[in-house]
């Protein structure tokens, strides 16, 4: 361990502040990075399962095979 | 007369009807060039420091503010279909269009820089390196800005997006552009600059009018 | 090996595959990501000795090199991916493509971020005019162009075509820009600039950043897979897999 205590670690002699500060905005952007697609992924899943849900309740004698035609383009990203 | 030339000449003929093509943009690089001893410092020894920069980074602001109107007639009146209809090279219209663009805002410029340069003192041994550097730089900026015009083509208001996708791009002819003017004026050797200058201007005119042509047919498919 | 790679690179184009193959990575990305993380962190921040002209500022470096090498590769492989979709037409490309560029555009921006915070105990001021610090500021404009360029294009395919043609544009820009940025660099680096970092680094500063690479690489690679698997799961929620994921 380079450093004596716990306190000079976080002091990193008299640089702490730069350091802590970097890592720490750092930690900020890739928290988001990592949650941005999660919640996404969790709305597109809810979105589509509402969907699927209403069509199921509108034809329920729905049979035969599934269509794959896109809708339009036009879809909202982040 | 080829579809290319065609064009070219009625481009010349539009710019020459219509003269606040050619010359707003001038105007705006007279009055940028104008705005910095007003903000700055009056001072003949500091503005002349400057004056290389300033007059580039004007030069580029104003080249910007021509570059949207580029394609954006083309893509409207349907010239865009018609030039893919006739079988003839995009990738020379696309040399054709930077052409004229720079025959009537980078020509231009550089014709009358040395009047900016008298009004910020640009040092006397800096004038042939100004006048090199816009001849030489001022079609890349033209090559480069039909990229981004032919991008946003289609795009409402996208002015401001082409200043912005482009602008990175135009830094390096910047640095060496202005470059070469200050050390002409402080009477050192400029020759590699304007070399540098010149094999961007080479790949430009090689590369360009691919990513023109392709970003063109892009807007017709909308 | 190759044939191997070449058949990878075609299921690739798959969705449907992509989307099952990428199930079972993402579990060992996470891993290698977390304990990469801890490990060369512990070790950068806490057991490397300090060096010997800054202290302990230089452990920024852990963060800073591994996102400034990986926002370049990023926008590499976001043209790559590019001129893929442009060539082929693989709409796989296109999602990737499209979803590298926030991650990309994040990675320099933590570089620069920490690239000046670490300028200002060791050069005094938070931001200056450094070879690297402005070339990735003109990156990071790069980055912002490709998006804004998605944004802006009304159709979603034109989005993608726009972007690709930018980002190869840009491809090939990069090492004029880098080159005419040092250049520039050298002719106005004040007297007092004089850090060249890290010619040579001692062994025991250098494996923790090397984790760090690894780590941010894997990482990378966990985020592009979560991004691309929502696009995925966008365009293609009309067909039964997807249907059958939903319901289950």
């Amino acid at each position: 361990m380079h450093f004596e205590s716990f306190a000079d670690f976080i002091a990193m002699g008299r640089h702490g502040f730069y350091v802590w500060l970097a890592y720490g905005l750092s930690a900020l952007i890739i928290i988001y990075n990592v949650v941005a697609p999660l919640l996404r992924r969790n709305k597109l899943i809810k979105e589509q399962t509402q969907r699927l849900r209403r069509e199921r309740g509108r034809r329920p004698a729905v049979t035969g095979p599934d269509q794959h035609n896109p809708e339009e383009n036009n879809a909202p990203s982040a | 007369m080829s579809l290319v030339g065609a064009t070219v000449k009625r481009d010349f003929l539009l710019a020459a009807r219509n003269p606040g093509e050619w010359l707003n943009p001038l105007m705006f690089f007279l009055m940028v060039a104008a705005l910095f001893p007003l903000a700055v410092d009056p001072d003949p020894k500091f503005l002349g420091k400057i004056a290389g920069g300033v007059i580039w980074v004007a030069a580029l602001l104003a080249t910007l503010l021509s570059l949207d109107a580029l394609f954006k007639a083309d893509v409207e009146d349907g010239s865009l279909e018609q030039w893919l209809a006739s079988g003839e090279s995009l990738y020379a219209m696309a040399l054709g269009k930077a052409l004229v663009h720079w025959c009537i805002s980078g020509l231009p410029l550089t014709l009358m820089a040395p009047v900016l340069g008298l009004m910020l003192n640009l040092p006397q041994s800096a004038y042939v390196a100004l006048i090199a550097s816009l001849a030489i730089g001022t079609p890349v900026l033209s090559l480069l800005g039909a990229v981004g015009a032919a991008l946003t083509a289609g795009v409402r208001s996208g002015g401001l997006l082409l200043s912005l996708l482009i602008l990175p791009l135009y830094i390096p002819v910047l640095i060496f552009a202005a470059s070469s003017v200050y050390h002409a004026g402080i009477g050192m050797a400029y020759n590699g600059q304007l070399g540098f200058l010149g094999a961007i201007l080479a790949l430009s005119m090689c590369l360009t009018p691919f990513a023109v042509s392709a970003a063109l047919k892009l807007n017709l498919s909308r | 090996m190759w044939q191997w790679l070449v058949r990878l690179y075609h299921r690739l184009g798959s969705p449907k595959w992509f989307y099952e193959i990428t199930e079972k990575w993402i579990p060992w990305l996470v891993v290698v990501s977390i304990v990469g993380a801890v490990v060369g962190l512990v070790w950068g921040l806490a057991f490397a000795p300090a060096d010997y002209q800054q202290g302990d500022s230089f452990r920024i470096i852990y963060i800073h090199v591994p996102a400034a090498i990986l926002a370049q590769s990023a926008y590499m492989m976001m043209a790559i991916a590019g001129a893929v979709f442009l060539i082929w037409r693989m709409k796989m490309a296109a999602w990737v493509a499209k979803t590298i560029a926030p991650i990309g555009a994040s990675f320099c921006l933590i570089a620069l971020l920490t690239g000046a915070i670490w300028g200002k105990p060791t050069w005094g001021t938070w931001w200056v005019w450094d070879a690297r610090l402005t070339s990735m500021l003109l990156l990071l404009f790069l980055y912002f162009g490709v998006m804004a360029l998605h944004q802006a294009m009304e159709s979603e395919d034109s989005g993608h075509k726009a972007s690709a043609i930018l980002s190869l544009v840009g491809l090939v820009n990069i090492p004029i820009i880098k080159y005419s940025v040092e250049w520039w660099n050298t002719l106005h680096q004040p007297a007092t600039l004089k850090l060249t970092e890290k010619p040579s680094m001692a062994i025991e500063m250098l494996i923790p950043l090397l984790i760090m690479l690894v780590t941010t690489y894997a990482f990378f690679a966990l985020l592009v897979i979560l991004r691309t698997r929502n696009e995925i799961l966008l365009h293609e929620r009309k067909r039964s897999w997807v249907k059958k994921i939903l319901e289950s």
